[in-house]
Order: structure tokens, then C-alpha cells, then sequence
């Protein structure tokens, strides 16, 4: 704790705490208990809710291979939008960071601007660009490369592909935020002493920027394995993940034991990768 | 009715709730008794407000209907759920499966024939065993398709395995649709689904291939509309509706092996605000004349056995006669019993196996 905090009064403290705490207790946890409590409630046999005490969501979910295959999807659906998105942010970061022309505010706004419309609609656009009849096969069959048009929507393909688009702006944001830290004197001192623009892109900048890159990557993948619009919109019904299966059991299913149980594992296990996460990325950030 | 239109579902809760709140307001500022009803939301909704409600409120000048929409049933329970100590719902429009559950959480309370002397004239399945709500009306499942891009119309069930439309089919199985389709299917094959389901899963396997999307989003019939699918599986008496508004579009086939109708149940809320006007509600949405004129506009077959359908609305309700008499009639208690299960062994057997 730094000597400026010690310096305030500890009611003062606890008085500036209090209305995020309050705000944080009523939309977040007092939620978060309820569901706890919903996930460990007995189910009779018609799917009724019964007073007490059973664990049995949670042996049902760990017992069945098929949430274990959810999982791996949900988890590889996070890694591949990842890898995608950050190295496509990258380029477009560094390239606002080093910009001098006189739009780069304009640049910068117009980057992050797909923030500003909703995942839905941005969703939908893509269902019309890899649709059917949508643009991408409207042009392969005008200019004869196809006879048929090909699926690219309702799957996997569609679904990743509308998720990194949409998850790249908070990448940008991400790694913008982390160039600061970039002196460009360094890469101009590498270059003076012999090394070439690879080199210097290898050696210096990727290093230094390695940090900042894994940060964008773990916001993308938590955004990526958390989504249920995109999913929903472009999986066609194919795509499994956590949070469809979720949505599933709440609202078709009507289990709400499981939906409770498949959230607050769902919940323990990216708490578990982003803390090993952040221990990782923090003993590198003391290495540079 | 359990379409999941994740795109609006908060705009019609949060709407749909302002103008309850506010309509509720109104009413008792007059001095008026209030009546709420939760239901579909939708056509269902617009046709249920000039068909019961607004003649239920001429007959009753003191009291004020108000309509709380919801996307599915689901919701409906959900709500239903979360008001069990202070209930504001009085009557419930639910899918049937729904009334079971309901009923065996105790959040129903039991119809009183007395106060109801509508109930005297339905027929036994009206009212079956184990359900304390009422069936309103039926919609049978149906072939729907693109009129524009299929020249000649679907006329078996067997058409979603016909390999000309592979990628242009859409099956929405992963609800109640696939729930009732799941039992067709196997007396389609000769098996008994109380039985085993397996044969019903084993022709849902055969259609797999040629799907294009199991997940109607937002919902079926505007992918037809938009000439996105060509064929998929929906609701008759919900895809005429929507037929009738976007003429030369789209249009519903009850397949020839026969269809099996999906119920609407109206439910007494326990604990309900407006107990006794809600059963004499129930009592009139189940006379002949309103449920007569809702046929007539939703296409939504009638529970009153009275009532009398001209032969046009019969044949776009049920189909020709040698069809609608293959209608298949389902233990809805053994069926909601089973719901959760058959869904999950579409899912896993059939979507992503």
C-alpha cells in the first residue's frame, strides 16, 4: 500500500470505497450467490425445484463428456479468435502510434469506432456479407470461380470470423495503450549499432511489446469465450459453447440447476486461467 | 410458440413491462379492477388483444386487461417463478409442457367448473390429467417454405432428405419443434415414441446433412422471407399469419404422413390478484364465438368443440380431411416429462454427432 493511501483517514477511505462496493454487491455478487444457490438446489424427477442441499448439477456437468467437449470448443473458439485478432490489431496499433499526419485523432476514433455499434447489428452484417446469397458468393458465382454457392455462414468459420473483426478494437485499444512504453530512441540506437528493420522488430519492439500483446490476447480470448450473440447469429445451431449451452439450459431445457452449476464452473475456471495469466505476464514484466 | 428471439427479448421485457406499469396506473386512477395476462409476443399478442381481451372488456366495462408480453414459455415460468409470493400475473399463456411444470410447482391454481361453464363443453384432452390450466388452442407443426424459390410445393415430411435442397433448409429442432417432431417421425418409421425414440432420431440423422442452419435466428419465417432457406420446419397457424401480412412469399404445407398440433394453455396464476374476473376471462376465451373468431384470424385450431370452422379455415388449420385425420395425438404428460431429454439427445445425436 502506498504512503499517499496510508495518508487518509481510513473512514475517508472506506467512504470513497462504498458506493462501488455497493454498486459491485447488488450487480454482481448478490447474482452471483443467487445462482450459486440455484446450481446446488434438488431437482425432482418433472423438473421441479425442491428445497435443500445436492451437488448433483455439478457431478451431472463434470460426469458428461459432452460438457468437457463444449468446453474444449469454447476454449479453442477463444485461442483461434485470439491469434487472430492480435496479430491483425498489431499492425494497425503500431501504425497509430508512429503516425505524424494531422488525422491521426480521426484514425485513431475510426479504429475503435465499430465499438460504437452493437455486436448485433455488426453480427447481421456479417450474415449478409457470408450468407448465401451474400456478397462474398454473390462474386465468386458472377465471376464464374463457383457454379453453386458454398456455405461460409451458419458455422465455426463464420463464427470466428465475425468475432475477431468484432473483438479487434478492444485489441487496438489494448496494445495502443501499451506503445507508450515503446521509446523509439531504443529501435533508432538497435539500428545504429547494425541492426536491420527485422532485427529491430525481433529483437527490440516484440519484446518489449510482448507484455501488452499477451494482455490484448487474454482480453480477446475472455471476451471470445464469454460471447453468445455472435455464436448464436453465426453458428447456424452448430457452434457449441458455454454460453449457448448455458442460454440453452435456461431457457429451453429449463434446467436451471445445470445452466447455475455450467456458469459458476465456467466462472472458477477463467478465474483460474487469468490469475495463472496475470502471474505469467507480471515475472515477465519484471524481466524488461 | 418457443421461438428465441435473443435480439429484442430485453426490448419487449422492458417495453412490455413500461406499458403494463403504466396502463395498470391508468386503470386504477379510474377506479378500474386491473386484469393481467401474460402471453406470447408477436401476432399472437396484437390478435389476442382484439379477439378476447377487448371483447371481454366490453362486456365488462369496471375492468382493464392488460397483456405483459413474453418471448417464449420459458419466460412465462421464469416469471411466474420469481413472483410466487406476491403474484401480479393473473392468467398465463403457456406452451402445454409448460402447464405441467407449473402445475407441479404449485404455482397454478385449479380451475373451478363452476366458474367456468365453458370447461363443461372441451373435450378430454382439453384438460388432461396432471395439468391445472386449460388448452386455448392448437397450431400444428408444418412444412413452411419459400414460394418463390420452390416451384412445387413440399408434401412429406420426407422432403427435408431431398438432396436438391441441401444447404437451403432450415430445422429449428431444439425446442418444442423437435420435441413433438421426434414422436412423428417415429410413428413414421413404426416405432412407438413412448416406447423408444431412436427410429424418430435415426430419420432426424438422415436430415442432417442437408441443413443449413438449426438455429432460426431471428426466426424461421423471416429467413424465408428473406429467401435465406427455402424449407424449414415451423408453426401452421403461425406462418399463415405471417403468409397473409407478405403475400407470395411463404406458405405452410401439413405434411401428407400428418402433423401433431402444439397447445396453448391458459392458466390461473395461484394467489392471483383478480382470481374470480380471471376465471370468468377463462370462461370467455373458451366460448364458442371468441374462439370461433380467433380461429378465423390466427388460424389457430379451437378447443371448444362447438364451434363450427367454414371449410376454407379448416383445410389452412388442419389440412385436407385425409390428413388432418393422421393428426397425431400426444400424452403431453409423458411428452413434458421427457422435453429436457429429447432435446438433449437432438442436440448431441442428431446436431452434432
Amino acid at each position: 500500500m502506498s504512503e499517499s493511501m496510508q495518508a487518509h483517514p481510513r473512514w475517508l477511505r472506506g467512504l470513497l470505497l462504498a458506493p462501488g462496493l455497493l454498486a459491485l454487491a447488488v450487480t454482481f455478487i448478490l447474482p452471483l450467490i443467487w445462482l450459486g444457490r440455484v446450481s446446488v438446489l434438488p431437482r425432482s424427477g418433472d423438473g421441479v425445484s425442491l428445497p435443500g442441499f445436492t451437488l448433483q448439477a455439478y457431478q451431472h456437468v463434470l460426469g458428461d463428456g459432452f460438457y468437457w467437449w463444449v468446453l474444449w470448443k469454447t476454449v479453442w473458439l477463444g485461442i483461434l479468435t485470439a491469434a487472430l485478432a492480435v496479430p491483425m490489431a498489431f499492425p494497425i496499433a503500431l501504425f497509430l502510434a508512429r503516425t505524424t499526419t494531422r488525422w491521426r485523432g480521426v484514425l485513431a476514433a475510426l479504429a475503435i469506432a465499430p465499438l460504437l455499434t452493437s455486436t448485433v447489428i455488426r453480427t447481421y452484417g456479417w450474415m449478409v456479407i457470408l450468407g448465401r446469397h451474400g456478397m462474398i458468393n454473390d462474386m465468386l458465382l458472377w465471376s464464374g470461380l463457383l457454379t453453386m454457392p458454398v456455405r461460409l455462414d451458419n458455422g465455426t468459420l463464420a463464427t470466428v470470423i465475425a468475432l475477431t473483426e468484432i473483438l479487434m478494437p478492444y485489441a487496438i485499444i489494448s496494445i495502443l495503450s501499451n506503445l507508450g512504453r515503446l521509446n523509439i530512441e531504443i529501435e533508432q540506437a538497435a539500428a545504429l549499432l547494425g541492426a536491420t528493420p527485422l532485427q529491430v522488430f525481433r529483437r527490440v519492439i516484440l519484446p518489449l511489446l510482448l507484455p501488452g500483446l499477451m494482455t490484448a490476447a487474454l482480453l480477446v480470448f475472455v471476451l471470445a469465450v464469454s460471447s453468445l450473440v455472435t455464436p448464436q447469429l453465426m453458428g447456424g445451431g452448430r457452434v457449441f459453447v458455454l454460453a449457448t449451452e448455458i442460454f440453452n439450459e435456461t431457457t429451453v431445457s429449463l434446467n436451471w440447476q445445470i445452466a447455475g452449476a455450467l456458469s459458476i464452473l465456467l466462472l472458477l475456471l477463467f478465474g483460474g486461467v487469468i490469475s495463472v495469466y496475470q502471474r505469467i505476464l507480471s515475472r515477465m514484466e519484471e524481466q524488461f | 410458440m418457443t421461438t428465441q428471439r435473443l435480439l429484442n427479448r430485453r426490448g419487449f421485457l422492458l417495453g412490455g413491462s413500461a406499458a403494463g406499469i403504466t396502463l395498470a396506473a391508468g386503470a386504477r386512477a379510474e377506479n378500474m379492477t386491473v386484469l393481467t395476462v401474460a402471453g406470447f409476443a408477436g401476432p399472437f399478442q396484437s390478435i389476442f388483444r382484439s379477439v378476447v381481451m377487448e371483447t371481454f372488456e366490453r362486456k365488462r366495462p369496471d375492468v382493464r386487461v392488460v397483456y405483459r408480453p413474453a418471448m417464449n414459455s420459458a419466460q412465462m415460468l421464469a416469471m411466474l417463478r420469481l413472483e410466487r409470493q406476491a403474484p401480479q400475473i393473473d392468467v398465463a399463456i403457456t406452451d402445454i409442457s409448460i402447464s405441467f411444470l407449473a402445475t407441479a410447482e404449485n404455482l397454478l391454481a385449479p380451475l373451478a367448473p363452476a366458474a367456468i361453464p365453458n370447461l363443461a363443453v372441451l373435450p378430454k384432452w382439453a384438460q388432461p390429467e396432471g395439468m391445472r390450466g386449460v388448452a386455448f388452442s392448437t397450431d400444428s407443426l408444418a412444412l413452411l417454405y419459400d414460394t418463390r424459390g420452390l416451384k412445387t410445393p413440399p408434401q412429406s415430411w420426407l422432403d427435408l432428405a431431398n438432396p436438391d435442397l441441401a444447404d437451403q433448409i432450415c430445422l429449428p429442432v431444439e425446442d418444442t419443434r423437435g420435441v413433438v417432431l421426434l414422436p412423428l417421425l417415429t410413428r413414421m418409421q413404426g416405432g412407438d415414441y413412448r416406447q423408444n425414440i431412436e427410429p424418430g432420431l435415426a430419420l432426424m440423422r438422415r436430415f442432417a446433412p442437408l441443413v443449413a442452419t438449426w438455429n432460426a435466428q431471428p426466426d424461421l419465417y423471416t429467413l424465408l422471407l428473406a429467401g435465406t432457406v427455402a424449407l424449414g420446419v415451423g408453426w401452421n397457424g403461425r406462418g399463415r399469419m405471417i403468409a397473409q401480412a407478405n403475400p407470395g412469399t411463404l406458405s405452410a404445407v401439413i405434411p401428407r404422413e400428418g402433423s401433431v398440433a402444439q397447445i396453448n394453455t391458459l392458466n390461473l396464476t395461484a394467489r392471483a390478484p383478480a382470481g374470480d374476473l380471471a376465471q370468468a376471462f377463462i370462461d370467455h376465451a373458451l366460448s364458442a364465438d371468441v374462439q370461433a373468431a380467433f380461429a378465423a384470424k390466427a388460424y389457430y385450431g379451437p378447443v371448444n368443440s362447438q364451434v363450427i370452422l367454414p371449410d376454407a379455415l379448416k383445410l389452412a388449420i388442419s389440412g385436407p380431411p385425409d390428413v388432418a385425420a393422421k393428426a397425431m395425438q400426444l400424452d403431453w404428460r409423458f411428452v413434458s416429462a421427457h422435453y429436457s431429454e429429447w432435446v438433449r439427445r437432438i442436440q448431441r445425436e442428431v446436431i452434432s454427432g
